[in-house]
């Protein structure tokens, strides 16, 4: 089952498993901005899609949920930042857009290898 | 596991591994192509029963994701296409064989 | 870490900041209100949000995703009265005075309601917007099948 699943493959889905969790947490950030005392999470996209590059055991883990560093904290103790937050929405929208599309033209290739002996 | 994959015709009897119908003159040749089908059925199998559970869970609302359950389902058809065009090449090379005048 | 869920986060923020609203829409419209039911001032109401972690529901989800311990809903936890005392002003030509002539009106700062509807206001608009971009994603998901 090797030709499936290339390294190539993997890493795709990778980083559609990173974005979506991504997702999850800037949509939890935003959806807490008016809760006292709520702390802003993400993932550290870069370490974790490197991870997966170099060690592709590490691609059953699920991805590090760690606290955001940087922010300022408002009065009631929350300090969850919209505009990063929005700016985050529109990133990890976009990486899912882009890993997507390369994995349909991996499979089309696949596709292509699988049919192109066909009489 | 044949009456499990939609929309695929079944095999012909004489290429059935287990039939004693099996033709003699390719020989050796005959068994690679056997396991290799073989082998290409498997994986249809495996991955077709991993992409059914996978759509039945994101059906239900079990906390399956979206992608992995489109990849899986991508992948079994991948698989599936690979093995029609096994079988095909068999085919192909047994009529090939059998044409040939003795 | 499914889609599907992190619209129903989405969907619950867009719930409690609509609650948010109206009760400070309620509390600007009664800054005024110096008789009640229950006699005395309108109490202002506070609006007191909290996160409600996920929580596995089955054993089939516990699996599914440790992920999904991280989405957190968010709720109304609770509506608290205000405690802040009424502030008296000196009217004794009203019909609510008290035996000194003064009133009691309730402590709500109009301009703080306003700030605080803004708020909610602007809190929905972006949790509408995420719903909008998990609503692309989906369907960009979709398109792997072609």
């Amino acid at each position: 089952m090797s030709w499936l699943n290339t390294p190539q493959l993997m890493l795709l889905e990778k980083a559609l498993d990173v974005n979506s969790m991504r997702q999850t947490l800037v949509t939890t950030n935003l959806a807490n901005v008016d809760t006292p005392g709520y702390h802003a999470r993400d993932v550290d996209f870069h370490g974790e899609m490197l991870r997966a590059a170099m060690g592709g055991d590490a691609s059953e883990t699920s991805p590090f949920v760690l606290p955001v560093q940087g922010l300022t904290s408002r009065a009631d103790g929350n300090n969850v930042s919209v505009d990063r937050e929005s700016l985050l929405l529109a990133e990890v929208q976009l990486q899912y857009k882009a890993a997507t599309s390369i994995l349909r033209a991996e499979v089309a290739q696949l596709v292509t290898a699988i049919k192109e002996g066909q009489t | 596991m044949n009456n499990a994959i939609p929309g695929f015709s079944p095999i012909p009897s004489s290429l059935n591994p287990g039939s004693s119908a099996a033709p003699s003159s390719p020989g050796a040749g005959a068994n690679d192509f056997m396991s290799t089908l073989q082998n290409a059925m498997e994986q249809v199998g495996d991955l077709q029963s991993e992409a059914d559970s996978k759509v039945a869970q994101l059906l239900t609302g079990n906390g399956q994701d979206v992608h992995s359950t489109m990849i899986a389902v991508q992948k079994a058809n991948l698989a599936f296409e690979m093995m029609v065009q096994v079988r095909n090449k068999i085919l192909a090379a047994y009529q090939q064989v059998s044409n040939l005048p003795l | 870490m499914n889609l599907f869920r992190v619209l129903e986060i989405s969907g619950s923020a867009l719930l409690a900041e609509r609650m948010r609203a109206e009760i400070n829409s309620a509390n600007l419209a009664n800054a005024e209100t110096t008789r009640t039911d229950g006699g005395g001032p309108y109490q202002k109401v506070n609006v007191v949000f909290g996160a409600r972690p996920a929580h596995a529901s089955g054993f089939g989800m516990m699996l599914a995703s440790f992920a999904d311990l991280h989405a957190e809903d968010v709720k109304v936890v609770s509506l608290v009265r205000d405690a802040t005392p009424a502030v008296r002003r000196f009217e004794p030509g009203h019909p609510d005075a008290d035996g000194q002539g003064y009133v009691a009106y309730p402590a709500i700062d109009p301009a703080e309601e306003m700030l605080n509807m803004m708020g909610a206001a602007r809190a929905y608009e972006i949790n509408a917007s995420a719903i909008a971009s998990t609503k692309n994603m989906i369907q960009t998901a979709i398109t792997i099948l072609g």
